[in-house]
């Protein structure tokens, strides 16, 4: 039986009511979440607030309110949580002069591991660059580049992997070979979060998602749960046709569609149901017997998702 | 650990252009002292050997070089890491900030003891050579620089720490603080390191006070020592709760 004095234990990452503001500019604002094993998508447009949330949760930043725990302990002001923790930051920098192997090492050696080369040698096997470990890193692509950071993350197998948008400069065979690699790490029980501006990167690697948009936790959960309210939100559309009126008319009397309107030279027309909207347009064109010029989707940016997701 | 983080430091700083500039600046005691022993009026006399001598130290390396080394190579340290965002790799480890503040400033201050050390025994020896007591001033010289480098990199290795604009800061303390105010208001002296690095150097071996307003030895190894344990405990207070420049 539990004890009920006895707290319950943290989960590896535990963020609680956290809020990190730079003057009067508000970062992060009142944010809670904690996250277990798998692998999590830190999704946001650009400036959201998710390399603050990242460095919070590495100890790199002091909450101005709330608490973080990673690793069973505050992730602030203790050195010790780096034991548990492997960080990729997004600023593309790595020591130069070193190569991938040295650079390797010198995190295994940081990490007191007891045989740092057998360490580094496995690390940039994971990683893919044991052809290239002997290579000064100067002399690397930015992909190879994320990729020799992502090995000094992972050199003394941590529990819990932190990584600030891991998958730039990298191209779509070394995307997919690094997905596989934290999809893999996640299946052996590991707490893996990543931040992303894209939505696709999510999509392929995340069960979770955390949608943070202007400092603010705009939605949490499950992946497909969430993608599915991205879905299906109000979608708005502009279709030009050879008969714009007759098209309108056509238009209103469909269910996935609750709104159109008849500007100069173009319809704008609203809709419920994109998947339902986007099968029957060009059944319901043929039936009114109009032409279909051009039909464009107006308010697919990533921003407006993101904006439709904190108004809801 | 240590080993490794002083490893990638020095790589590090021997690796930027600013060392071979400071290369350069090494070999000008160098080139006088080997001027003045082939061409120089005084030659010859110990007396004049000597006097050239204290001047090369007190005018060339004390006022000019150790403090601009230092401060190249103490600000460097940590600066040129935090500048370029590498510094996360080195504390996103479970390592005491007081070894890394150690380490950083072991690699600084040794590699501009290398430096202006090095510089210091070549020329003394140029000019020395054949001098009765030359090696115990030559000793006293060394030692005052030895001692400068370590205040003057904790010093600088903490004023990066503190500030985004070590550099320019240190040139104002080397050159307004210690190069001006310093020589004209003598109760600022106390906080002079320069008066430090010259009063332990003629505590040392080079006899007497190098110049006329040298601290006594007992003030200026008891003001060094403060200095450098006040500097090490700012270092590691700052680097305890670094955190990143605002990224988003």
């Amino acid at each position: 039986m539990n004890d009920p004095m006895t707290p319950a234990p943290l989960a590896p990452i535990e963020v609680r009511n956290v809020s990190r503001w730079y003057g009067n500019v508000v970062a992060v604002n009142d944010i809670s979440f904690s996250l277990g094993a798998g692998v999590t998508g830190l999704l946001g447009p650009n400036g959201a607030g998710k390399s603050t949330l990242l460095h919070l949760m590495s100890g790199f930043l002091r909450p101005s309110a709330g608490s973080v725990y990673v690793g069973g302990g505050p992730a602030w002001h203790r050195p010790e949580l780096y034991r548990q923790v492997g960080l990729v930051p997004e600023r593309e920098a790595v020591y130069s002069f070193l190569t991938g192997f040295e650079f390797a090492r010198f995190n295994a050696r940081l990490q007191g591991l007891p045989d740092p080369d057998r360490a580094a040698t496995r690390a940039m096997d994971l990683v893919g660059l044991t052809d290239a470990q002997h290579r000064q890193i100067g002399t690397y692509s930015k992909g190879m580049r994320q990729r020799a950071k992502v090995a000094g993350a992972l050199v003394h197998d941590p529990p819990v992997l932190l990584l600030d948008e891991p998958f730039n400069g990298m191209d779509p065979r070394q995307r997919l070979s690094m997905m596989e690699l934290l999809g893999r790490m996640a299946g052996e029980g590991r707490t893996i979060l990543f931040s992303s501006h894209i939505l696709e990167e999510v999509e392929r690697l995340a069960q979770q998602v955390l949608v943070v948009v202007a400092g603010r936790l705009a939605a949490s959960g499950d992946f497909r749960a969430i993608r599915k309210l991205m879905t299906d939100r109000p979608h708005e559309f502009t279709v030009r046709s050879s008969d714009n009126r007759r098209l309108a008319t056509a238009l209103i009397g469909h269910p996935a569609v609750f709104g159109v309107e008849l500007a100069s030279g173009f319809l704008v027309v609203r809709s419920s149901d994109f998947a339902a909207f986007a099968g029957a347009i060009a059944g319901i064109a043929r039936a009114a017997g109009v032409s279909l010029f051009e039909l464009r989707p107006t308010d697919e940016s990533l921003d407006r998702v993101f904006s439709y997701l904190v108004q809801r | 650990m240590i080993v490794e983080v002083a490893r990638v430091t020095a790589r590090q700083l021997l690796g930027r252009r600013r060392t071979l500039v400071i290369g350069l600046l090494v070999v000008l005691p160098v080139l006088l002292a080997l001027v003045y022993r082939v061409g120089g009026s005084e030659n010859g006399s110990i007396a004049g050997d000597r006097e050239f001598l204290a001047g090369l130290f007190d005018a060339l390396i004390i006022t000019i070089l150790l403090p601009l080394v230092a401060l190249l190579m103490g600000t460097a340290a940590f600066g040129a890491e935090i500048e370029d965002g590498t510094v996360i790799y080195l504390l996103a480890k479970p390592m005491g900030r007081l070894r890394l503040v150690l380490a950083k400033l072991a690699v600084a201050a040794g590699l501009t003891l290398i430096l202006v050390g090095g510089s210091t025994l070549v020329a003394g020896l140029i000019v020395l050579a054949g001098v009765p007591d030359g090696l115990s001033l030559l000793v006293g010289y060394l030692v005052g620089v030895a001692a400068g480098t370590v205040i003057y990199g904790a010093v600088f290795v903490a004023l990066s720490l503190v500030t985004g604009r070590a550099l320019i800061a240190g040139l104002i303390y080397v050159l307004l603080w210690e190069g001006v105010l310093a020589s004209l208001f003598a109760g600022i002296r106390v906080l002079s390191i320069r008066q430090y690095v010259l009063g332990i150097a003629a505590a040392a071996g080079v006899g007497g006070r190098v110049t006329a307003d040298t601290l006594p030895v007992g003030s200026a190894i008891a003001l060094g020592a403060l200095v450098l344990v006040g500097a090490v405990v700012i270092a590691f207070r700052r680097l305890q709760s670094f955190e990143v420049p605002q990224a988003d």
